[in-house]
């Protein structure tokens, strides 16, 4: 009797296994000939020796093993993409996730109009990045852009500045550029998470004596956890992989001075027909994104288990 | 608890790698595209096939073509091949189709690795070589030396040239020369339009004299081939070749632009300009003068029609030069009768077909056996781009163009922010140079 019971239990538990895997199959393979491909294919791509003169179909490509990645160390203009692609994920996320979490604060709350403004707010996010950049162009120009104007104007600057047209400054100008696009997602999604926490803890504790700012601190930022980290890590994701932003305003210039992974590893493929080595960029550029991915269920998990 | 965790691990990493995979910055991850862009290729075809059809074409070999021409030259293209395909004598029937010319390298450059080619292609001149090194052209030298109507002007067809053998053959030409806004000269009271560097960094003195808001001159220092193309003339004019940046008259021209920068002579806005900006300036009335190319006319016409300008020489440090533009015509590796692509080549090639082409897009005919006063008897201002276009030099040949174009880019660049003195500028860009044409050997 034990034993056909635990036949029984078995044939359930394998047909739940079964039909878990047809829920599960088609998007895996999915993700496997379309993600899963084109990224080994890449990693593959970074150890051979592929240039102009071998890119053919049936051309022989010689395997260096890890001379692409050595050369693209070596170059010039690697170190300024690696430190430029991080100032500018890093201010980036500073900038949108502060505005936006006083943003979704001050939404939190219902005024008149609130729900209005916050749509309104969220253009920002939704017009095309190409378009953004070529607004964000000419506002920065020292002759005829608003931004210059309205700081000159306003006694904050001597002069103009030529924020795209300096070595120093120019990376500053496609910052500027995503912050803004980024603050209305960063308020969504903050504005999501903080509906979802109860009213009545709030309740508790203005009856406990807590004032606002131990509210803040105690009650909203703990429960706001979650959605915080999806936010960073979402936005870093986003904003480290960043692209027709910066090919649009200033092409990597002047200079290497905008030069990001992404416009480097671009370049190094479709300018210069080094293939392996733009791939060998891709791969690093991938593999921080990879370590970023990594921490954040290694955080979740800790928190899930904590 | 384990196979969840494996299973959630699973997915972030997929997560984070499928919003990588979307950036499209990256090497092959790239490489599922095209099938895509096919398909939709394939759509525009049909709704072109649904236009009055010839009946021959069912008999003729269907062959497809790849271009970037739109406005007015894309429809005058259209028409042309249309032309060739009404022929009752035509050996093939050639469909046509546009891709964006910011795309149109990249899917060449895919299609060599994946042999996804159109059996003709029009290619930018200056990237001719490096597709060719590539593979991507079948060689016609035979063709062209035993075809009666071999007739072009060196320059452009050299740059259809690899290794000494002809691959492509130059279709529409243009060059750059000096835009001059006449009034603003005459009002600053420079007498003469600048014909040296001197004549021209004292015009731009009395100019910028003048107090206006505008710039006295202005050209593309974009980091591109545009910003290139319009060095080159400089360049160029000091008797410099491409692999001596640091020599002499190298020097002197990377000075000769940090001058005019410094001096407030032209906008340090013009690193972020590119040619069509520049256009822009010229329009509106804020710049007096600026290098620009023969195809801006009809821009200037539709943006400032009332403008009255002139078209002068580049000026000049040793001789008079001009910057080679234009599109050459090529039959791939993927025509599987390399002869009967030639007879729709040639014919598009030929002086009665070519000619009209070019003059309808404010181009000039690359064909050596045309006069500036044939192709343009009343047009004053194209009769002295035709006239630079016998003075224009190629960029290139060479098989790594693109990358040699990279370095010179750096170069203006830094001299133009003031990173590097024109002596360090010209010194870094030799150098690279150098290594680019020792990893060709």
């Amino acid at each position: 009797m034990m034993k056909r019971r635990n036949e029984k239990k078995m044939t359930n538990s394998k047909r739940e296994i079964l039909i878990g895997l047809c829920f599960v199959l088609p998007g895996l393979i999915y993700m496997l000939v379309m993600i899963g491909y084109p990224i080994a294919y890449n990693l593959f791509m970074s150890f051979q020796d592929v240039s102009v003169f071998n890119i053919g179909a049936g051309e022989e490509k010689p395997w260096i093993g890890l001379e692409n990645y050595r050369k693209i160390f070596a170059n010039e203009t690697m170190l300024p993409a690696l430190k430029n692609t991080f100032l500018y994920t890093v201010v980036c996320l500073a900038v949108q996730f502060s505005v936006g979490l006083l943003l979704a604060l001050l939404f939190h709350r219902d005024f008149a109009l609130a729900k209005p403004l916050r749509g309104f707010l969220v253009v920002s996010w939704m017009m095309p990045v190409t378009v953004t950049a070529l607004l964000f162009k000419y506002m920065l120009s020292p002759d005829v852009g608003i931004i210059n104007t309205v700081l000159v104007k306003t006694g904050l600057l001597r002069e103009p500045v030529g924020w795209l047209l300096g070595e120093k400054t120019a990376i500053w100008g496609p910052i500027m550029a995503n912050s803004w696009i980024g603050i209305p997602f960063n308020m969504l999604l903050l504005s999501t998470g903080l509906s979802g926490i109860p009213q009545d803890v709030y309740e508790s504790a203005a009856v406990d004596g807590a004032n606002a700012w131990q509210r803040f601190t105690r009650i909203t930022l703990p429960l706001l956890g979650p959605a915080i980290m999806s936010v960073l890590v979402l936005g870093f994701v986003n904003t480290f992989k960043v692209f027709d932003l910066i090919f649009v305003m200033t092409g990597g210039g002047p200079v290497n001075a905008t030069e990001v992974l992404s416009t480097f590893a671009y370049k190094q493929s479709f300018q210069y027909y080094y293939f392996g080595q733009g791939a060998a960029v891709a791969n690093v550029l991938m593999a921080i994104l990879l370590a970023v991915a990594l921490l954040y269920l290694w955080l979740i998990r800790k928190e899930e288990m904590g | 608890m384990g196979r969840k965790k494996l299973l959630a691990m699973l997915l972030g990493v997929t997560l984070a790698a499928g919003s990588l995979a979307g950036c499209g910055g990256g090497g092959a991850k790239d490489t599922p595209a095209p099938a895509q862009e096919t398909k939709e290729d394939e759509a525009a075809v049909q709704t072109k096939e649904d236009e009055p059809e010839q009946k021959a074409a069912a008999e003729k070999e269907e062959i497809t073509l790849w271009h970037y021409y739109t406005t007015v030259n894309g429809e005058n293209f259209e028409k042309m091949v249309e032309a060739y395909n009404n022929l009752p004598e035509g050996r093939v029937h050639v469909t046509v189709e546009l891709i964006p010319r910011a795309e149109l390298l990249k899917k060449y450059t895919l299609g060599i690795a994946t042999g996804d080619l159109p059996e003709i292609a029009i290619v930018d001149n200056p990237d001719a070589a490096s597709l060719t090194a590539a593979g991507m052209f079948e060689e016609v030298t035979e063709l062209l030396n035993g075809w009666e109507g071999n007739s072009f002007v060196s320059g452009p067809l050299e740059s259809g040239q690899y290794e000494g053998k002809q691959y492509t053959l130059p279709f529409r030409s243009n060059c750059l020369g000096l835009f001059v806004n006449e009034e603003h000269l005459e009002a600053a009271g420079v007498e003469k339009v600048p014909e040296t560097w001197d004549e021209l960094l004292s015009a731009c003195e009395k100019l910028k004299g003048m107090g206006t808001s505008s710039y006295p001159f202005a050209m593309s220092a974009v980091k591109s081939e545009e910003g290139v193309f319009h060095f080159m003339p400089f360049f160029q004019s000091t008797g410099a070749t491409v692999n001596e940046a640091d020599s002499e008259g190298g020097i002197k021209a990377f000075e000769m632009i940090a001058r005019l920068a410094s001096e407030g002579y032209m906008s340090n806005e013009c690193i972020n300009w590119t040619q069509n900006d520049v256009e822009k300036q010229f329009a509106a009335g804020n710049a007096s003068m600026m290098i620009n190319g023969s195809w801006q006319i009809s821009n200037i016409l539709a943006d400032a029609p009332e403008l009255e300008y002139s078209i002068a020489y580049i000026p000049k440090d040793k001789e008079s030069v001009s910057s080679l533009g234009g599109e050459n015509i090529g039959i791939t590796k993927s025509a599987e009768n390399v002869e009967a692509c030639w007879d729709f080549v040639s014919w598009m090639l030929s002086r009665e077909n070519n000619v009209p082409f070019n003059v309808a897009g404010a181009a000039i005919s690359p064909r050596a056996d045309v006069t500036p006063e044939e192709q343009y008897p009343e047009d004053e201002k194209m009769r002295v781009f035709v006239e630079l276009f016998e003075m224009a030099k190629p960029r290139g040949p060479h098989p790594k163009w693109t990358e040699i174009s990279g370095a010179y880019q750096e170069g203006i660049q830094a001299v133009l922010v003031g990173s590097k003195t024109p002596e360090e500028a010209a010194a870094a860009v030799a150098g690279k140079v150098a290594e680019i044409n020792a990893s060709v050997e």
